[in-house]
């Protein structure tokens, strides 16, 4: 060892400890992270891009448009051309800052434009068929190659007689400052500009086309989303920028557990039960509440480590949701005791899995506080014999004397469904809160999995009905009730 | 982070989960990488395979047959085999094939030598605790210049000295830990 060095040759290739002990002392800067963490998501994007490529291949066969050889060389001299670019015009704009002001013009070279002006500047939408009428913005980088690709391509124009191809078109929606135009793009390398005055064709040449298929292409992978329109709105230039909301109401974004992602489902097709098992006909529907699923997110699944008997326990909640052409179906039931159990399949990619979970009291506790809410929305929108369908009744008490303050319970089960029958046969009409009320005749009191509900019924056709909401925590022992809120008049033909 | 928890995450968000994942094993990946190419691979070199094993070991938690536990082991298994891949990719292009014939061969060494391998960790032990007996700063400023060969101003930046007090305090603790490893019989 010389006096002014040291030698650690020795910690090379070093042991696990080591090099645990040696990682506490990492130099790395932030920059240096953050430079490296760019380079690990970007070779992690080309691997996965390479490898649904492969399986492209393997499906479809060989398709040159899919991801031309070229473009990988194009984009590799795009970014040398963008590098130099910027080096050079740092350069000089450094230079120029540094000496004399006055710039000599024949210096500037004239920036490529396309016939309807520089598109450098503009805001992009861009739809397809496969999207329609939904439309996407592009991210940085596309837009960006999409712009350039049309400032420099070779526009020859043609006659806007020219008859159409057949074959689907991809529309590209610009706004340049506030000036709105289209780009209708077909599949014989033409394209169609439009704005609110004038509609012209033209050809393109074939690199051009390649870079803005390229470009224009819905990658939902890298972040692209979509914005939800009307139809109508994709034939008006102008309203296709009014509509600033990505959320589809109609489709909820469900986390399945056993899959470990989240499947995009109809909000119809997702239905769920409250405080009881599975009951196609008694679950309520998620449509007009989607947030309600994100709480599956929000759970901390847990895999149980033992199998419980499902059986001698009491689901307190199920949930079921399809896609349209029912290939893809879950299910799930949350037990009191804490297991869950989660069934996925998808017969289009031969997916399928399932699982036992162990949640947490407060994870069953938000999970129930987050669909209750959306089953009382819905139960205040409906009549009484709506809503014993959807509420499972308990118990029942009636009165049986004049005193229709004593109840007494219903016998049996039978005698549970007789009274259950003819509250659902009877037709409900709401009434102000003011309507006149006869003398009450009988009182009937209905224990159900969400409800204590009281009905007084008069002997004008008139019944009164109180509401409780329950709010139940099985689990917690700890079940309390709200203070009654008298609900609707209704009168009983 | 788990692979449970990394796709948990990925089903909100990709980028956000390997964030995660990237800054927990990060200073790992890095030294294991370091600790292989730091005599034959620029700074540059060494942040592409940095890159390169967490683009792996993300698409590894992205694959459904996958395993439970900490996931320590297998990062450090990928950023093992990826610095070697390297460190052979690189050091070939200056090697030439030697012919088993010549007289070189006999010089080259075995690939595995368990009684080298197993001196080597003792001194290494031995070296780290020697190094942690300086106490902070010092020890981080000798494992910076003379592991992670970092400059006295870059240094400087992480102890929050000047480089020119990392400078005087390298040379006293170079000197002490000379003294140590001498009394304890350790040439380096």
């Amino acid at each position: 060892m010389n006096d002014k060095e040291l030698n650690l040759d020795v910690l090379e290739n070093a042991d696990e400890d080591t090099i645990k002990k040696i990682a506490a002392d990492c130099p790395a800067s932030d920059e240096e992270k953050e430079r490296t963490f760019a380079m690990s998501r970007k070779i992690y994007k080309e691997r996965t891009r390479e490898s649904e490529y492969k399986n492209d291949m393997e499906v479809s066969g060989v398709d040159v448009y899919k991801r031309p050889v070229w473009l990988k060389f194009a984009a590799a001299a795009a970014a040398v051309a963008i590098a130099a670019g910027a080096i050079t015009g740092g350069g000089i704009l450094l230079k120029r800052h540094r000496t004399q002001p006055k710039v000599d013009s024949s210096e500037i070279e004239e920036r490529a434009m396309s016939p309807f002006g520089d598109l450098s500047g503009c805001r992009v939408r861009l739809t397809n068929a496969a999207i329609a009428p939904a439309v996407f913005e592009p991210n940085e980088e596309n837009r960006t190659a999409l712009l350039t690709a049309l400032n420099e391509g070779d526009w020859n124009k043609i006659s806007p007689d020219t008859p159409l191809p057949d074959g689907e078109t991809e529309l590209i929606y610009l706004m340049n400052g506030t000036k709105p135009c289209r780009l209708t793009l077909y599949g014989d390398h033409t394209i169609c500009y439009e704005d609110n005055s004038s509609k012209e064709r033209y050809e393109i040449d074939i690199d051009t086309e390649n870079a803005v298929r390229e470009a224009i292409k819905y990658a939902p992978e890298a972040g692209d989303e979509l914005i939800y329109l009307d139809v109508n709105d994709l034939n008006n230039i102008n309203s296709v920028w009014l509509t600033t909301s990505s959320l589809n109401p109609d489709y909820a974004d469900v986390y399945i557990p056993p899959a470990g992602k989240i499947f995009t489902v109809p909000a119809k097709n997702c239905r769920f039960c409250i405080n009881e098992k599975w009951d196609a006909e008694a679950a309520f529907s998620c449509e007009g509440a989607p947030e309600a699923m994100s709480i599956f997110t929000e759970l901390e699944w847990k895999e149980a480590d033992c199998e419980p008997n499902f059986v001698d326990d009491i689901c307190f909640f199920s949930f079921r949701c399809s896609n349209n052409d029912g290939l893809f179906n879950y299910s799930l039931n949350v037990y009191s005791n804490g297991y869950a159990y989660a069934e996925y399949s998808d017969k289009s990619t031969g997916e399928a899995g399932s699982c036992i979970y162990m949640l947490k009291s407060q994870d069953r506790g938000n999970l129930q506080a987050a669909f209750v809410g959306a089953a009382f929305a819905q139960l205040d929108n409906m009549d009484p014999a709506e809503e014993i369908k959807h509420c499972k009744p308990l118990l029942m008490q009636i009165s049986r004397t004049d005193d229709t303050s004593k109840l007494l319970n219903l016998y049996d089960n039978a005698m549970n469904t007789a009274a259950a029958d003819a509250l659902k046969a009877a037709s409900w009409e709401a009434l102000p809160d003011d309507a006149e009320c006869g003398e009450e005749v009988c009182r009937l009191r209905i224990n159900e999995n969400l409800y204590l509900q009281t009905y007084y019924f008069y002997d004008n056709n008139v019944a009164v009905i109180g509401y409780e909401k329950k709010e139940i925590q099985r689990f917690s022992r700890a079940d309390r009730h709200n203070k009654v809120s008298l609900g609707l008049c209704m009168e009983k033909s | 982070m788990t692979q449970k928890e990394y796709r948990k995450a990925a089903a909100l968000s990709e980028e956000n989960a390997q964030r995660s994942l990237f800054d927990e094993y990060f200073n790992y990946v890095y030294t294991i990488v370091f600790s292989r190419l730091r005599s034959c691979a620029s700074r540059e070199d060494i942040e592409e395979c940095v890159g390169d094993v967490f683009a792996d070991v993300y698409m590894q938690f992205d694959e459904r047959k996958a395993f439970n536990g900490d996931p320590t082991g297998f990062v450090g298994t990928v950023a093992r085999r990826k610095a070697a891949d390297m460190y052979n990719r690189l050091t070939k292009k200056r090697q030439g094939m030697v012919s088993i014939d010549d007289e070189e061969a006999a010089e080259i060494e075995a690939p595995d030598d368990t009684e080298d391998t197993v001196e080597k960790k003792e001194l290494r032990g031995s070296l780290i605790k020697c190094v942690e007996q300086l106490g902070e700063p010092d020890s981080t400023i000798i494992i910076q210049k003379y592991f992670f060969m970092r400059s006295s101003a870059e240094i400087s930046k992480l102890v929050s000295l000047t480089p020119e007090a990392v400078r005087v305090r390298c040379s006293r603790a170079l000197k002490k830990l000379r003294e140590t490893l001498t009394a304890m019989n350790i040439s380096l």
